[in-house]
């Protein structure tokens, strides 16, 4: 069907002939599929060989089996030939014979059969003895969660037999006695002792053993683990992601992941997410999202086309994720070249475990509320008081004209906007179900999930979204030939009132009437029409998205050590806008001879397809092990979409239908391209797990650049050495079991601009001239810009101390950006608003990041967890060669941060009269009205200085994790220290004392007599008159507004108690959890407009939820 | 199976290096718009270009429109003139001249011409370079690109005084231009108002929507007027008044009818224009904005201007000139003959002949229905009655108060005694927008701000 839907779209003749590639590859993988699976899966073997290698014999052993040998080269080439003719025969018997006479011996660890130097009889691992006495003992080794676990070593105690769990956690011991003892032990397991006894059947629980070294480290195109990776990454786990109610995937990752700077811009359904790996690297503007991969899919982050700016993200269930992992330095953004130099996101989605089918259910509800509200909003008396005193102090007399609120509103009304507005409760709902099972050859998992969360604003305002996942895993018995599918499909719904929810609202006059006699919305008068929090509710945006992902994995292990595979994925993604403004939530007044309702309508479909081949070859190389892989991309995006307005409906009830729109406009349509190719190659070579290597190459090609800028190279050049396995080091510390130093260096680009800026256009008027329709210059091209480049710097330390009980992790960074790749803004003389270009600007992000993770008490009923991570960004503009002749000359220095505020120096209130001073350059004070020698005007931009800059100094966050007995709970701060510049101040626009409500800490302090050392300025009713004539253009826009807005915030705080299995196992479930979640549950903050991170917004929302988790 | 497998291993290797797909990468220009190069490749696209040109410089299209949206911009700036009075506190800055530099309505006061010149540019390049069309045909659609530019040089060196000057379409040459001298801005107008003129014909259309022989005139005679070259101000005037294509309507109240005889350049529209558009609904807010008691005395009691044009609340006249609904469609006129037979009356007083000046402001006073000016005035007076026969006619017009008492050299005066605490002298130019400052370094801020 994929493949169908992908025909379609094929344009050229190239494109058929990748199809017509793919097809075979396919048809070559399935054929491979074919062969390999007649065979059986089998301990017994049947070889016929004379006078074979020992690489003959375990290639056929391989291939009969499924076991894999690791073995040196060096060793074979002194192995004698082997003669052996058997049928059916056990394999550790035929493993016996064939290593009989050799000088090395060999270990079985888990379906591995290590070949080591050594001879003797006595280190054969696998022997058979006879016991007169013994009997039969089958047994199956679990895990905590009852899963299988394959893979275990079952030595029997003072022999040399050894056993191996299978795929199913059994193994089968046919000669027990009474007093056998059995040794599990395994890498990752805690090593476990039990007597038989008289015993025939057994289930052993094993205690996998949580290494974090040891975890499966997502990599681009491939895994590491920790202890071996190269590169510089974070990951997020589905355990904290489940952790924390939240509906979007990219919230579970705010503060826990060092060097990842998120901010949710607001607490409103679909809220957009700024996230920054690294620092703001890429061009000025902010948008420097990282590059989105889910499960191998490119996942389109930025929409044009979109009501609600919302986050694309939003689609995809937390609940289905496995992990997020960050990849931050070069040698782990590298290989995905062009897109990497703002850092990638890799969300791998669940896969299902082999076992007997289990049915898991989660459902949680509970309640939302903002975070924070302004405290001390004046009420209707404090306000009318500040109104009083504002025209007592400005000597104007109030009217009906001037101040409704004072002579025509009632005195006695009290409304509290905040509360009424943005006070409200939400609530949260999360149900989900998966079913996960298989065996050996094919696992599944098939998951659906219903999310529901009603907004804090005022209305029936809502985000909900209903998804389904599966997963399909299928290979061959000898592992050779797998597969694994994705399909997600969700469908997201969300409504909200307000266009763009204007945080204002909350500043409206407490005593503002809600409707007029008529019933409708109080519009104010004609001479004073007024803003009404009302017309807000009744205006509403809804969109519906539908988004489809799905992708293939297909490899093949051609060779035991060449496995070649190709990865086919699309992702598409469809949204459904509606914006409605009906009549009653439009002032008739303002609006009179305008339109008296109006709604957009818009659509719009981002659909992607890439096909990426990949070739990985192991090998040994000397001492070391080297690893290659070779792969390509294709990608194809497009998007289509259509707008409308239409306005003056026929009646308010039809304003979904287009056609009763009596005139219509902003009428546009299309379709965009986007076509992207890479070939890409990386090796790492491991020389006995002390020095490793890694060296990636990527040339890549888009169609966002002009013809001789389409294709670019990009690399990278990692290394590390793990001191702790120098010899030098084992027979010394026991304290510092882990120590890493690791280093990378490399290139990475970024093409984050739209379609088509190459090219200069002419767009379709959108309403006709003299009956005619026309065209008009809509872009100005510019054929010479090309890839920005982001040179990486990173060098690590990672130490484990006291068997990996410590672990500590420090990373310095150093990023250069250069050829900023942007939309270089116009001053209106140049008819445009701006073009696209590199900057010739070279931006550094540098900064140290560290991690910690301790456990810090562990026996056998409590266990303390710890897990710290910290950043300290610094972001400098390192040169701009002409910026006095830019654009940006006045908004720019060099050796400051890009994020930097360059605005006029508040200098206090003036004692005189109550107006706000600032500094000119040569230090006089003034309140800028110029009028006279004292008061020079203030000039702009000269008068503009450096006030700070809107990094946060440093951020990130701690978390501990308890458990007791059956209880667990986690607890997760987040911390900011930053500065921003949205506040009450700068929302005005008006000085305090004008017709908008605000709250006791804006008044209390303010200038009221000749004399007075003032902290606040003069309440004034209105802005021209002002003393110092400055609100609009100085107060609004200096330092007084850059305040601090750091914060420490309880980000998640969870408590689950697991039900003892004995008492679920009589209601035949199992893993029954019950837990109660809070997310953003406490703020500590000295910010005081609304929230410190959503600034002056809709704030982001403290949830608290109550759920249940099960196993059935 | 080890051929097969050799097979599939150079297969994978073919797929990835082999003859790799470079025109891949290469893709088609989207359906939904025309590059540049098409334009000016084919007469069918240069006809919408220029009519494009129309749309985007003075019509509805809602990626320009707002950018200078004339109700808006007249009202605001009528309120800054000694014409009318802030109803509302959104005038109050205006009504008392201060402007602060991040005023939006401002801010489109710069925007919304220069976005238009550089369309008139880029048209101008586009149709210069064009092999496809008759060198006839290439200088009358220059011409008319020239006159928009000009247009709205015109309204930019009025308000801003000095400015930038663009005439191509090089942004990393357009975007770095400071201000040039008032003369020099002047020079490129009447060059293209002069090669407009040269190259248009005097029926460009049956409509009003079209630029013409007469609307490059009217504007030459505006500039001429500015320049104060008398003779020049009256033979292009007489130019259009002797062609006798234009009448002035019969009734006030049509003078903004679609179509009108009087109109020698109106923004097109289709039935009721404004409806639906921000235009309409400031001509209708107009309603609060009413005359000053400088203004009002004007007017004689008979005036017919006085109730076509405004509403009459029972202490205020309201400005109603561009009715809402309107009884007849309506449309923006930004030339029309009344202004020529004021130019001509001001060309002739200045050139001593006074009594054809009489008879010219008796052309607007009779249709105004009010008792002619008796020939026999003296300079002074007959000028004064042209001044003040201009203010009573283009109120809150585009054709603004604001820029005759400026070239009349007169605004402080009057100004200082219309507003004599809020007035200062740097008043009478507006400033420009901090953010325009800051995104071309060598631009200046207007002096005194």
């Amino acid at each position: 069907m994929i493949l169908q839907t992908f025909d379609s779209r094929i344009e050229t003749h190239c494109f058929k002939k990748l199809i017509f590639r793919m097809k075979l590859t396919v048809l070559v993988l399935l054929t491979a599929l074919l062969q390999v699976s007649a065979n059986s899966y089998s301990q017994s073997v049947t070889l016929h060989l004379k006078q074979a290698s020992m690489q003959q014999v375990f290639k056929e052993v391989f291939k009969q089996t499924g076991f894999q040998f690791f073995y040196d080269y060096d060793l074979m080439a002194q192995a004698g030939l082997i003669n052996i003719d058997v049928a059916n025969a056990p394999l550790s018997d035929v493993l016996r014979s064939c290593f009989r006479d050799q000088p090395f011996t060999y270990e079985l660890i888990s379906n591995t059969i290590v070949v080591k130097s050594g001879t003797g009889e006595e280190k054969y691992a696998v022997s058979i003895t006879a016991d007169q006495n013994a009997h039969v003992v089958q047994g199956k080794v679990v895990n905590q969660d009852g899963q299988p676990v394959p893979g275990i070593t079952v030595t029997v105690k003072g022999s040399k037999q050894v056993f191996v769990t299978d795929e199913k956690g059994e193994f089968t011991i046919s000669n027990a006695s009474e007093n056998t003892v059995l040794i599990f032990t395994a890498v990752n397991v805690e090593k476990m002792e039990t007597v038989v006894g008289d015993r025939t059947s057994m289930t052993l629980t094993l205690q996998i053993k949580r290494s974090i070294l040891d975890d499966v480290q997502i990599i681009g195109y491939g895994s590491t683990s920790k202890r071996l990776n190269t590169g510089s990454m974070g990951t997020v786990t589905s355990a904290e992601i489940a952790n924390q109610p939240v509906m979007n995937p990219l919230m579970a990752m705010e503060g826990r992941v060092a060097g990842v700077e998120m901010t949710v811009a607001n607490g409103e359904p679909g809220a957009p997410i700024d996230i920054k790996i690294r620092g703001q690297n890429t061009a000025f503007s902010a948008t420097s999202y990282p590059l989105f991969i889910v499960d191998g899919v490119v996942f389109p982050y930025n929409t044009t086309y979109d009501f609600a700016a919302n986050n694309p993200l939003n689609s995809i269930n937390p609940g289905d994720i496995e992990s997020i992992s960050i990849l931050k330095d070069a040698d782990a953004t590298a290989v995905y070249g062009s897109r990497g130099a703002n850092g990638v996101v890799l969300i791998t989605t669940k896969k299902g475990k082999a076992g007997a089918a289990t049915l898991s259910i989660d459902a949680s509800t509970g309640f939302s509320q903002a975070a924070r509200l302004v405290k001390g909003m004046l009420n209707t008396s404090q306000y009318l008081a500040m109104r009083n005193q504002a025209y007592e102090n400005s000597g104007i007399t109030p009217t009906e004209v001037n101040a409704p609120d004072l002579k025509l509103w009632s005195q006695t009304a009290y409304t509290d906007w905040q509360k009424e507005v943005i006070g409200n409760t939400g609530n949260y709902t999360n149900v989900q179900a998966s079913i996960s099972g298989g065996d050996e050859r094919v696992r599944y998992l098939i998951s659906g999930a219903y999310n529901y969360n009603k907004s804090i604003v005022w209305g029936d305002n809502f985000d909900k979204r209903a998804s389904m996942h599966a997963n399909i895993e299928n290979n061959s018995l000898d592992k050779r030939f797998q597969m694994s599918t994705n399909i997600t499909y969700s469908n997201e719904n969300f409504r909200k009132s307000g266009d763009a929810f204007s945080a204002d609202l909350i500043k409206t006059s407490p005593n503002l009437p809600h409707y007029d006699s008529t019933g409708g919305v109080y519009p104010g008068t004609d001479d004073v029409p007024v803003t009404n929090p009302y017309y807000s509710l009744y205006q509403y945006t809804t969109n519906n998205t539908d988004n489809i992902l799905a992708n293939t994995k297909l490899s093949y292990l051609i060779l035991p050590n060449l496995k070649a595979g190709v990865s086919v994925g699309y992702t598409k993604q469809t949204q459904d806008g509606f914006q409605a403004y009906p009549s009653t939530a439009v002032n008739q007044i303002v609006n009179a001879g305008y339109r008296t309702n109006l709604a957009n309508f818009l659509t719009n479909a981002v659909s992607t397809f890439v096909t990426e081949p990949q070739l990985d070859y192991n090998t040994h190389l000397g001492k070391g092990k080297l690893q290659a892989m070779l792969g390509g991309t294709w990608q194809s995006t497009n998007t289509d979409y259509s707008y409308i307005t239409g306005y003056n409906f026929s009646s308010d009830a039809l304003i979904s239908n287009i056609g009763a729109a009596s005139g219509t406009d902003n009428k546009s349509s299309g379709n965009s391209q986007y076509k992207y190719e890479s070939v890409f190659l990386r090796g790492t070579y491991n020389w006995q797990d002390k020095y490793i290597v890694n060296g990636s190459f990527r040339r890549d090609g888009s169609s966002r650049f002009a013809e001789g800028y389409k294709f670019g190279n990009f690399w990278s050049a990692g290394a590390a050495w793990i001191f702790s396995n120098e010899s030098f080091f084992k027979t010394g510390s026991s304290v510092l079991n882990f120590g890493k130093i690791r280093g990378s260096y490399g290139l990475t680009g970024n093409d984050q601009i739209g379609d088509y800026q190459y090219l200069s256009f002419y767009t379709p008027t959108s309403n006709v001239y003299n009956n005619i329709s026309g065209i008009y210059a809509s872009q100005i091209n510019n054929n010479n810009y090309r890839w920005e480049q982001t040179y990486k710097g990173d060098i690590g330390l990672e130490l484990g101390f006291f068997e990996s009980r410590i672990l500590f992790t420090v990373d310095y960074f150093n990023n250069k950006s250069e050829n900023l790749l942007t939309a270089i803004p116009l001053p209106s003389q140049a008819g445009f608003a701006s073009y696209t270009g590199n900057l010739p600007a070279i931006v550094q992000n540098k900064g140290w990041e560290f991690t910690l993770n301790t456990v810090n008490i562990k026996n056998r009923d409590f266990k303390w967890s710890t897990f710290f991570n910290l950043t300290l960004p610094k972001n400098i503009l390192l040169s701009f060669p002409n910026l006095e002749n830019s654009p940006y000359a006045n908004t720019f220095e060099v050796g400051k941060s890009i994020r930097l505020v360059k605005e006029n120096k508040y200098a206090g209130i003036s004692k005189e009269n109550g107006a706000p001073l600032f500094y000119t350059t040569n230090g006089t004070i003034t309140d800028g009205s110029g009028s006279n020698a004292a008061n020079p005007p203030l000039n702009y931009p000269g008068d503009y200085m450096y006030i700070g800059n809107l990094d946060p100094s440093s951020f990130g966050g701690l978390g501990n994790i308890f458990d007791y007995k059956s209880f667990e709970l986690n607890v997760f701060f987040q911390f900011n220290y930053s500065h921003t510049t949205s506040s009450f101040v700068s929302a005005y626009g008006s000085p305090i004392g004008s017709m908008a409500n605000t709250a006791n800490v804006m008044i209390n302090g303010a200038w009221t007599k000749p004399g007075q050392d003032a902290a606040l300025p003069v309440l004034w009713p209105t802005r021209p008159s002002f003393p110092g004539q400055s609100y609009l253009d100085y107060a609004f826009s200096s330092s007084v507004n850059y305040v601090d807005n750091s914060y420490i915030r309880l980000k998640t705080l969870a408590l689950t108690w697991s039900m003892p299995a004995k008492w679920t196992r009589s209601i035949k479930l199992s893993n029954v959890k019950i837990y109660a979640q809070a997310q953003n549950l406490l703020t500590f903050t000295n910010y005081t407009y609304i929230d410190p991170e959503s600034t002056y917004n809709v704030p982001i929302l403290k949830t608290v939820t109550f759920g249940l988790r099960a196993n059935l | 199976m080890n051929y097969f497998i050799k097979y599939f291993v150079i297969l994978l290797l073919l797929f990835v290096f082999g003859n790799s797909c470079k025109k891949y990468v290469e893709i088609p220009p989207p359906d939904d718009k025309i590059t540049a190069g098409q334009v000016y490749a084919s007469t069918a696209t240069i006809d919408a270009a220029m009519t494009g040109l129309y749309q985007f410089a003075f019509g509805n299209e809602p990626s320009s429109q707002s950018e200078y949206p004339w109700g808006v911009v007249d009202q605001y700036i009528a309120v800054a003139a000694d014409d009318a009075i802030n109803g509302s506190p959104e005038y109050d800055e205006f009504y008392q001249n201060i402007y602060p530099s991040t005023d939006a309505t401002l801010g489109k006061m710069w925007t919304g011409p220069y976005l238009a010149i550089g369309r008139a540019n880029g048209f101008i390049e586009g149709v210069t370079g064009s092999t496809v069309i008759s060198e006839e045909k290439k200088n009358n659609y220059l011409a008319q690109a020239r006159l928009t530019r000009a247009y709205y040089y015109f309204i930019l060196s009025n308000l801003f005084g000095d400015v930038p000057l663009p005439l191509g379409t090089d942004v990393n040459q357009t975007s770095v231009l400071p201000r040039v001298s008032r003369t020099l801005v002047d020079t490129a107008i009447m060059s293209d108002l002069l090669f407009a003129r040269d190259h248009l014909t005097a029926d460009q259309g049956s409509d009003n929507f079209t630029f013409n022989q007469h609307a490059a005139n009217a504007m030459l005679a505006r500039m001429y007027g500015y320049k104060k070259d008398w003779a020049a101000e009256k033979t292009a005037a007489d130019a259009i008044i002797g062609s006798n294509r234009y009448a002035l309507v019969k009734d006030p109240v049509d003078v903004y009818t679609t179509g009108n005889s009087e109109a020698i350049f109106q923004v097109s529209n289709v039935g009721t224009y404004y409806e639906g558009t921000i235009i309409g609904s400031f001509f209708d807010r107009g309603l609060i904005v009413t005359l000053t008691p400088g203004l009002l005395s004007l007017y004689g009691p008979d005036d017919l201007r006085l109730p076509a044009w405004t509403v009459f609340d029972g202490t205020n006249y309201a400005f109603n000139k561009f009715t809402y609904p309107p009884a007849n469609p309506q449309a923006q006129v930004l030339m029309r003959l009344a202004d020529v037979v004021l130019l001509r009356a001001e060309a002739r007083a200045q050139l001593n002949e006074l009594d054809d000046a009489i008879d010219d402001i008796n052309l607007i006073r009779e249709r105004a229905g009010i008792a002619d000016l008796p020939h026999g005035l003296t300079q002074t007076e007959v000028i004064q009655g042209m001044m003040d026969e201009r203010r009573k006619e283009f109120f809150a017009e585009d054709i603004t108060r604001w820029f005759d008492l400026s070239r009349w050299g007169i605004i402080q005066s009057t100004m200082k005694a219309a507003k004599p605490t809020t007035w200062t002298e740097k008043a009478a130019l507006f400033p420009v927008m901090k953010n325009e400052l800051s995104l071309n370094p060598k631009l200046t801020q207007t002096p005194g701000y």
